[in-house]
């Protein structure tokens, strides 16, 4: 691994990885708000965790499956950061990349993840996929603050 | 939480399932009972037992969907 990864290479990785899990954080904390509003009835990471595989998050944290699924975010959140560095420098140093990052990151969800699990997208109403489609947006923008840096 | 099951002659199966594993299953019409879970520290701690539990039953009786609404 030391062959073949550089240093600096690792420690941008870990830089983009921790930046990941910032902005799941902070989608943590906007759905704080859509979800007590009502736009949203139940976030992806806890639809997977009742809908999805209740089984294997009752198995492994049955006493706080809340901050299982909230870690599992927050790992989610660092893999979509490394996945977002991977990206060619000009194009991450566009404004616009990172947060259609986090859209795309959505639509993987609605249209692969969701449907894999058996999780169904369909019923939910305009103002919640509105919704998530912000929180979403947030992960991309945090993600994407780097790029004055890079 | 209220459980509602596609075929109702099977709805006497289940509650008895459930109440071997520790839940307490009342029957609250032909298809349809209510579901509490004694050993659950949170709402979603009782939504994720439950659904695996009934996963599992269902595993064993394809063709039968169990809806379950946790805000009943």
């Amino acid at each position: 691994m030391n062959a073949i990864v550089s240093p600096s290479v690792k420690s941008e990785l870990l830089h983009s990885a921790a930046r990941g899990v910032l902005g799941a954080m902070a989608m943590t904390g906007v759905r704080r708000v859509t979800t007590d509003l009502g736009l949203v009835r139940k976030p992806p990471p806890e639809r997977i965790a009742t809908e999805g595989i209740p089984g294997l998050f009752a198995r492994l944290a049955p006493e706080h499956p809340e901050t299982l699924i909230e870690l599992c975010h927050w790992g989610v959140g660092a893999v979509g950061g490394i996945g977002f560095r991977i990206f060619p420098a000009a194009l991450r140093g566009r404004p616009w990349t990172a947060p259609a990052y986090g859209l795309a990151i959505l639509a993987v969800f609605e249209t692969a993840i969701a449907p894999g699990l058996g999780i169904a997208a369909r019923d939910r109403t305009v103002s919640e996929r509105l919704a998530l489609a912000g929180d979403h947006l947030v992960y991309g923008i945090v993600l994407g603050g780097e790029r004055k840096k890079a | 939480m209220r459980i509602e099951i596609n075929k109702p002659e099977f709805l006497h199966d289940l509650c008895d399932y459930l109440s071997r594993h520790g839940f307490v299953a009342v029957r609250a019409s032909l298809e349809q009972a209510d579901v509490l879970v004694p050993d659950a520290g949170s709402d979603l701690a009782a939504l994720l037992l439950l659904k695996a539990r009934i996963r599992a039953w269902a595993a064993t009786h394809p063709g039968i969907d169990v809806r379950v609404d946790q805000y009943a």
